[in-house]
């Protein structure tokens, strides 16, 4: 048995060896520095644009070369706990795309004010309403990799087919819902089940922020303007909740899970949306201008104009695309929720002047050309967007509606999301989302106001757990509770209020909007209300 | 001296031999167990010591990890008081408990498969064998070839059907060339295959609408709705009288059991009151559940004349019959598992009585009766998971388990119940049952612990915890506190208290359940 064992071993100790040797020469001449992201093909030109632009930008070694490789680490593109286990262990990648409000939770990004300034990517290089995400303490510590608002990009062939006329880009909530029955009942035939809804499922990846949308365009924020407690215990909340209901069940405009479920057995981001878009069977789907990668894999249709029969087996082609944003509440405030894919440079990196260096990349001219030609949201420098290039590229007639649209919409009616420094993002996220399907359960498991009452005081339940267990927070919160109190009066009384009292993204937004705001006013301070 | 010396010097070298060899016998087995020692140190004993550490602190990934300075403090008890404060951990505690309710039914469907393949199935002449290949072998070729062909000429279902049919064959004919070998690897085959490609599967085959199981389903159910719609309401509502009168079987059946090990002494005081309390359980609920005030009348009605039987039985004590007399603990965990065989019967029968009251009106539906939601609604989530875990059961190790247990089995002990009469149900009650109580031990006590543990994977790939938390188990409770939020000491309380609860269920598995294996 021990010769059995003996030559096992042996013969693993040869693959072993044999594996050193046939794995690639990894050695290099330069530092190496990684870059945590995503899956995209598009990540491969970038890093070869990231070498061509240390050359152009004279960031050589005496030979001429790039002063550094970099890498892609895909490991951890698909579970954002893997970079969070990765980045306390202190073995993250140098430049990690992030979640930033998380990260800088841990402390594990590293202050890049100073060398923003030097290098040119400060937030003035980016689009104002992002800067919350970027700048934490009045410190920058990320720069976007790509910057947009979701919306609803309407499949403008669907629309037709049915005799309707695509939306415009801004509408009412009855608008919407209006356009919404009027599509549901055009597309399916009487007597028929379902087949073909408005838009997608309100469950997809990020889709619930179109509940956060026109909530906000009430006035209603997930948090209080210092983002000291929760606000979802609210009437505003429950009613949109409610009416997601009605949207699945009463006028079908959205499918529920369970035809969600029926529609794509796949997992993952989207599942099957993007196909079930292009086929009309979902008549818009909310979503950003990176959408358009998807769309592009799609064939060209062979005359310019000529439309996709859903009635024939062959693949579908690329539908005429328009770009609506999301319906705000009569008399509300238009908005919509500003995000991106952010880098930021890791703490724990050996080289930080070098991952310095991809930031300053991000805001380059080579950089933000190669996302406009990909689609792969806005580019993060909107100096590059004012272009035929950006507005009207060829070959893609069908989406010019988009691209200006959303550069629009992203300029001038966007706020970021409110994250509260005072509770987990995902434990938030995660509440929100028990919410809704408590509420949109069949049956439901939770009337509206109940499941609205619950999500807001698990959320301030959680504050207060963060509280104990964070005394540092305390005295901040304290302090931030103490002018949220300023605010209420001020509000009470109808009076403006200073810009700096408010820490919250969407409220500073909202409050400029619906002229609140007392500008050029100092922090407050005691008795200031 | 030389004289004196040498066999002393013998000795001491033949002394030295020995050491020399055991030294090296000891070289030899520390080496074949080095390995595993040294994995076992540093992956398991050291990080559970450090997570019981860690139990007691305040770990938290946002506060301390190596680029921040928080100290990090002893918090005592707190996380746990914290944890048995918090209403989640009950909510997911008992999504777990839930789950293990599939346990008996896979160890069941194990056990039987497992009988079902220690059967030989190459019996019969060569001649027989010889013309059962050649006609299995007709059917195959015709059969598959002919989907085949019928796939090739568009038309999919029904080629698929015929395709399936030849499967069907082909595995029948594995099954004559090669015996229970060809059948005991097809069962195990779903245990080779990847957890992960498992769920999507069965996520695929639950889909609500076009998901092949609700497709078998809604055919049945249409054909119920015709049937149903054709019969008066009342007629139908009166399934629910049917069903009280099943529970009320199922309770006379109880006290008779109870009195039976009760008179003949095999059972305690104790066992018996406890499986009484929980035998009528359902019928104290049904005075919520049932639908109308004269069945929860009735209910409990059947209730309090069980409870009365077995008050009557026990104060009556030898008068009433009594043969035998049995400690008072004697047989509590028979009592616990007859209990709770008997509530889950009772629970049961109080469903079906809500069902036959409502279904009228469901089948008065526009849709009529449709199948369940499966993974996507709240209530049959974890029932899904249930399904698709016996699936997995049925030929996994515990079958493995139960077939070379079966092959242990003494042929003289059938070769007796034979002689004395047995019939098959006897011979399995009395011979093979009996025999294979260590085996059951066994699986019972790792399928309760695995019970607690699990969950994780099918959470995380066909439901993430959802809908609205209902497939949220410990495990995946675990996972989002401690890397979704970053309490990590929380975390660890959560992992210890679960393996307080998993240790104390052993416990009890081993005091209670070990008994019978050693009678």
């Amino acid at each position: 048995m021990k010769y059995l064992f003996l030559v096992v071993f042996l013969l693993l100790v040869a693959a072993g060896v044999g594996t050193v040797l046939t794995e690639p020469d990894m050695s290099s001449d330069v530092p190496v520095i990684y870059w945590s992201t995503d899956a995209n093909p598009a990540r491969v030109d970038q890093v070869e644009l990231f070498h061509t632009w240390l050359v152009e930008e004279g960031h050589v070694t005496d030979a001429g070369a790039p002063v550094c490789e970099l890498r892609l680490d895909i490991a951890a593109a698909s579970d954002p706990t893997k970079k969070v286990v990765q980045a306390v262990a202190g073995v993250a990648a140098d430049v990690m795309d992030v979640p930033v409000g998380q990260m800088v939770e841990l402390g594990v990004l590293r202050d890049v004010t100073d060398a923003a300034r030097r290098l040119g990517f400060s937030p003035a290089q980016t689009y104002p309403a992002i800067e919350p995400g970027l700048v934490h303490g009045g410190r920058q510590v990320a720069f976007p990799c790509n910057v947009g608002v979701k919306g609803f990009l309407a499949n403008g062939d669907a629309f037709r087919r049915v005799g309707l006329e695509p939306p415009a880009e801004g509408w009412t909530l009855e608008a919407f819902e209006a356009a919404g029955r009027a599509f549901v009942k055009a597309a399916n035939p009487p007597g028929t089940r379902n087949r073909s809804y408005f838009f997608n499922s309100i469950i997809d990846w990020g889709s619930e922020q179109i509940l956060i949308t026109i909530m906000r365009s009430q006035g209603l924020g997930l948090f209080n303007e210092t983002m000291t407690a929760c606000t979802l215990d609210d009437p505003r909340y429950a009613e949109m909740l409610e009416r997601v209901r009605r949207w699945m069940y009463v006028d079908r405009l959205t499918p529920t899970g369970a035809e969600v479920a029926s529609l794509s057995g796949e997992s993952g981001y989207g599942g099957a949306s993007m196909d079930l878009f292009v086929r009309g069977r979902y008549a818009m789907y909310y979503t950003g201008r990176f959408a358009l990668i998807g769309v592009r894999k799609y064939p060209r249709p062979e005359t310019p104009g000529q439309r996709w029969d859903p009635a024939s087996d062959i693949r579908p082609t690329q539908p005429e695309l328009f770009m609506a944003f999301s319906p705000h509440a009569a008399g509300g405030v238009p908005n919509d929720v500003i995000s991106g894919r952010t880098a930021g440079v890791y703490k724990g990196s050996r080289h930080p002047e070098l991952a310095e260096l991809f930031l300053a990349f991000l805001a380059s001219r080579s950089y933000n050309e190669q996302v406009i030609r990909d689609a792969d949201a806005l580019p993060p420098n909107p100096a590059y967007v004012h272009t035929p290039a950006f507005r009207e590229p060829e070959g893609y007639e069908n989406e010019w509606r988009v691209h200006a649209a959303t550069e629009w919409a992203t300029a001038n009616r966007a706020a970021a999301l409110d994250e509260s420094p005072f509770v987990p993002t995902p434990a938030v996220t995660r509440l929100m989302l028990a919410a809704l399907e408590r509420v949109t359960a069949d049956p439901p498991l939770a009337t509206a106001a109940a499941a609205a009452a619950d999500a807001g005081a698990a959320i301030n339940d959680e504050i207060r757990r963060a509280l104990a267990e964070s005394p540092r927070k305390v005295e901040l919160h304290a302090r931030l509770t103490e002018v949220q109190k300023k605010i209420d009066a001020r509000r009470a009384a109808g009076r403006p209020v200073p810009e700096a009292w408010i820490t919250n993204p969407f409220h500073r937004y909202y409050y400029r909007q619906r002229g609140w705001l007392e500008e050029d006013a100092a922090p407050a301070k005691e008795g200031d209300a | 001296m030389s004289d004196a010396t040498a066999p002393d010097r013998a000795a001491r070298r033949d002394k030295a031999r020995r050491a020399r060899r055991a030294g090296k016998r000891l070289a030899v087995g520390l080496a074949f167990l080095g390995p595993n020692i040294v994995g076992f140190l540093c992956f398991t004993a050291i990080p559970l010591v450090f997570a019981l550490v860690l139990a007691f602190s305040n770990w938290d990934l946002r506060l301390h990890n190596m680029f921040k300075d928080e100290p990090l403090k002893f918090v005592g008890l707190d996380n746990f008081r914290r944890l048995l404060g918090t209403p989640e951990f009950y909510r997911y505690l008992g999504n777990t408990l839930f789950m293990m309710m599939g346990i008996p039914f896979g160890i069941a469907g194990a056990l039987g498969s497992a009988i079902l393949l220690s059967q030989d199935l190459r019996g019969g002449s060569g001649r027989n064998w010889r013309r059962l290949i050649l006609y299995v072998g007709v059917a195959v070729v015709l059969v598959g070839g002919g989907g085949a062909l019928l796939v090739a000429a568009g038309a999919p279902l029904a080629g698929l059907t015929l395709l399936l049919g030849g499967l069907a064959c082909a595995v029948l004919m594995g099954g004559v060339l090669g015996g229970s070998t060809v059948y005991r690897t097809l069962f195990y085959l779903p245990f080779f295959t990847n957890g992960v490609a498992v769920f999507l599967l069965w996520k695929r085959f639950y889909s609500p609408i076009d998901g092949p199981v609700n497709r078998a389903l809604q055919p049945v159910l249409d054909r119920l709705t015709t049937a149903v719609q054709a019969t008066p309401a009342p007629a139908v509502r009166a399934g629910s009288w049917l069903a009280l009168a099943v529970m009320a079987a199922v309770m006379f059946l109880g006290v008779r059991t109870l009195r039976r090990l009760w008179r003949d002494g095999e059972m305690g005081a104790v066992g018996v009151l406890l499986a009484a309390g929980l035998m009528t359980l359902p019928a104290w609920l049904g005075l919520r559940w049932w639908p109308t005030g004269a069945l929860a009348l009735g209910s409990v009605v059947i209730g309090g004349a069980a409870l009365l039987g077995v008050a009557t039985l026990l104060l009556g004590g030898r008068g009433s019959g009594e043969r035998f007399v049995a400690p008072r603990g004697e047989a509590f965990g028979t009592g616990l598992m007859l209990g709770v065989g008997l509530l889950l019967l009772g629970v049961l029968c109080v469903g079906a009585g809500r069902v036959f009251d409502a279904l009228p009106a469901m089948a008065g539906h526009p849709e009529g009766l449709t199948p369940p939601l499966w993974l996507s609604s709240p209530f049959w989530a974890k029932p899904a998971m249930i399904f698709m875990g016996l699936w997995a059961a049925v030929g996994g190790n515990t079958m493995l388990l139960y077939l070379a247990g079966l092959s242990g089995v003494p042929g003289e002990l059938y070769e007796a119940a034979d002689i004395d009469g047995a019939g098959r149900f006897s011979r399995f009650w009395h011979v093979t049952w009996p025999q294979l109580a260590p085996v059951t031990f066994f699986v019972v006590v790792m399928g309760v612990i695995g019970g607690l543990q699990g969950g994780f994977e099918m959470a995380k790939t066909m439901t993430n915890g959802g809908p609205a938390g209902t497939t949220t188990f410990l495990s995946f409770y675990i996972y989002t506190e401690g890397f979704e939020t970053g309490r990590l000491g929380y975390a660890a309380a959560v992992t210890w208290t679960l393996f307080g609860l998993v240790f104390l269920v052993t416990i009890f598995n081993w005091k209670f359940g070990n008994r019978y294996v050693n009678d």
